[in-house]
């Protein structure tokens, strides 16, 4: 029994190495027995070597300095019609221009916000604050008065220092001042 | 503007906080200090040249560093003085006081008081003194006092006065019975004390109208008195509201067991944490009118809060002032904290050794 021809495109894939592993080994098994389609073969294959040949050759009468120069002609213009056309999406959207700046403001702006937002949730959950009334702490400089927009700050010492609280009134703080020797005792009144 | 302008003056605008931009402080008119005539305690100078002022965003930073001389021109030796501290832009309320107590300042002799102090206050000028500060009390070694006692400085320096002479008292004591070595470890004691006492944060306020809930559980605590025989008020009973690491509205029953009416009391507290450390927390002082025998409540609406849970609250009589001004304070006993004057001694034997603690006591007898 004897296969039936290769159609023409299989024998063209076959000459140009495009067919796959299962049609390849059935061709050629194929033209192994057919001298038809071996000649067939060839003739694709001698005509891909002409074509590939000739590709670099310039066809004959070809004006080159005409066509270089309509050529550079087109790239100009289509530089000009690019900076045109990028112009607007430039300014908006270039990270590397000035939008750079407008986002870092954004950024800023909006982390403002929310650090606002949550400095005044914590006041607002705060009853001392909501009183709006001064109120008596100790911090790491000291003892400390604070008022709505205000603070008064007795500075002392950090080490040797003894902060106690004077309830309902204020806070105390003690230390001895290492230039004269002298306990010094100062206090904060919230009231 | 470019990109690069954009960039440069955001990053001026963020770096402005940390330039911090000086501002010239004329002392002349920026710190006001008022000493009376009459005063047996006069001024000899004020020293504010390392005082300066910064703007910081839209407030004004003032630091103050002052040291004012001040010469006893009167004919007894000064125990004391407190000096009152009113930063005008610190209202309603804000005021402060800077106290030196256990002095001995002869007729005639300077002394400095150091006033350190850090104001935060709108960009705005405001007219007047930035500080000014004004005597509030002296108290010499008679226990007599000058000044207009506006914070109740008096009863503070004679507490501080009579703690003190209990004390050296002590000392002298032990150092009699068992000499420098006994006074050493005395010394010794003091400043493990003094060590022991931690540096908890704490605020305080008060109450007022507001009502509401703090957060977390609230419950009521009861105090534990520690009895002190001789004391002329007895605490009866009391208790505080606690939520976590805050106390509000102590409530203490007293009673006078005396036989004089009371002026004033100071209940000290002693708290414990949840880890069972326990130390001195401070004060609570009420103005009362308590007669021979009667009982009352001490209220008050305040709210303290530290940075450790509460587990327990002590409490004992720190100082009872009768009608006609006299005072009385505890014995000592190691439950107690330590006083101003113990703390002063404490420090001269660390910085100077047990000679200058034995000097300093007998040149106190």
């Amino acid at each position: 029994m004897s296969l039936p021809h290769p159609t023409a495109q299989q024998l063209a894939l076959y000459a140009g190495h495009d067919l796959n592993w299962f049609h390849l080994l059935r061709i050629r098994m194929h033209l192994g027995r057919c001298e038809q389609c071996r000649s067939r073969v060839d003739c694709q294959q001698a005509a891909m070597e002409g074509l590939q040949a000739g590709a670099l050759d310039l066809p004959e009468g070809v004006d080159w300095p005409m066509l270089a120069a309509e050529m550079k002609a087109n790239i100009h213009l289509g530089l000009e019609a690019g900076e045109i056309v990028d112009r607007v999406p430039r300014r908006r959207f270039d990270p590397t221009g000035e939008s750079i700046a407008w986002r870092a403001a954004l950024v800023c702006a909006s982390l403002a916000v929310i650090i606002g937002s949550g400095w005044y949730l914590h006041r607002a959950r705060d009853p001392y604050f909501l009183a709006q009334r001064p109120m008596a702490e100790a911090t790491p400089e000291g003892i400390e008065l604070k008022a709505k927009t205000s603070a008064l700050t007795l500075l002392a010492p950090a080490t040797e220092r003894l902060t106690t609280a004077e309830i309902g009134e204020g806070l105390q703080t003690r230390y001895v001042d290492q230039d004269s020797g002298q306990v010094t005792i100062q206090h904060v009144f919230s009231e | 503007m470019s990109s690069r302008n954009s960039a440069l003056l955001m990053f001026v605008a963020l770096a402005l906080p940390a330039q911090m931009p000086e501002i010239p402080l004329d002392a002349r008119t920026a710190f006001r200090v008022v000493v009376p005539a009459d005063s047996p305690v006069t001024l000899v100078s004020g020293d504010w040249g390392a005082s300066k002022a910064t703007a910081r965003g839209g407030a004004l930073q003032v630091d103050v560093r002052g040291v004012l001389q001040l010469k006893n021109s009167g004919t007894r030796h000064v125990r004391g003085v407190t000096l009152f501290v009113l930063a005008q832009e610190v209202t309603p309320g804000g005021k402060a006081s800077v106290t030196l107590p256990s002095l001995d300042v002869e007729p005639g002799e300077s002394f400095p008081i150091r006033i350190d102090l850090r104001l935060m206050r709108p960009l705005a000028a405001v007219p007047g003194a930035l500080v000014e500060v004004s005597l509030d009390g002296v108290l010499f070694d008679d226990l007599g006092f000058y000044g207009p006692n506006r914070l109740n400085s008096r009863r503070a320096m004679t507490a501080w006065e009579l703690e003190a002479r209990r004390d050296r008292k002590h000392f002298l004591a032990v150092l009699g019975q068992n000499g420098p070595e006994g006074l050493r470890r005395e010394m010794v004691s003091t400043l493990a004390r003094l060590t022991e006492q931690p540096r908890v944060e704490m605020q305080t306020a008060r109450l007022g109208r507001v009502t509401n809930q703090p957060v977390g559980a609230e419950q009521q605590m009861e105090f534990a008195f520690l009895h002190l025989p001789e004391a002329p008020v007895d605490l009866v009973s009391g208790f505080v509201r606690v939520a976590g690491a805050e106390a509000r509205m102590p409530r203490i029953e007293v009673r006078n067991r005396s036989t004089r009416t009371v002026r004033s009391v100071e209940v000290g507290w002693l708290l414990k944490d949840d880890q069972g450390k326990q130390y001195y927390a401070g004060e609570m002082p009420a103005e009362i009118n308590l007669a021979a025998g009667d009982k009352m409540e001490l209220v008050k609406d305040a709210v303290l809060r530290f940075s450790k849970p509460i587990a327990g609250l002590s409490a004992f009589v720190s100082n009872v002032e009768f009608a006609d001004g006299s005072l009385w304070v505890p014995q000592r006993a190691a439950v107690l904290p330590v006083s101003p004057e113990e703390q002063r001694l404490a420090d001269l034997y660390r910085r100077k050794g047990l000679d200058a603690v034995q000097t300093e006591l007998r040149r106190l007898r």
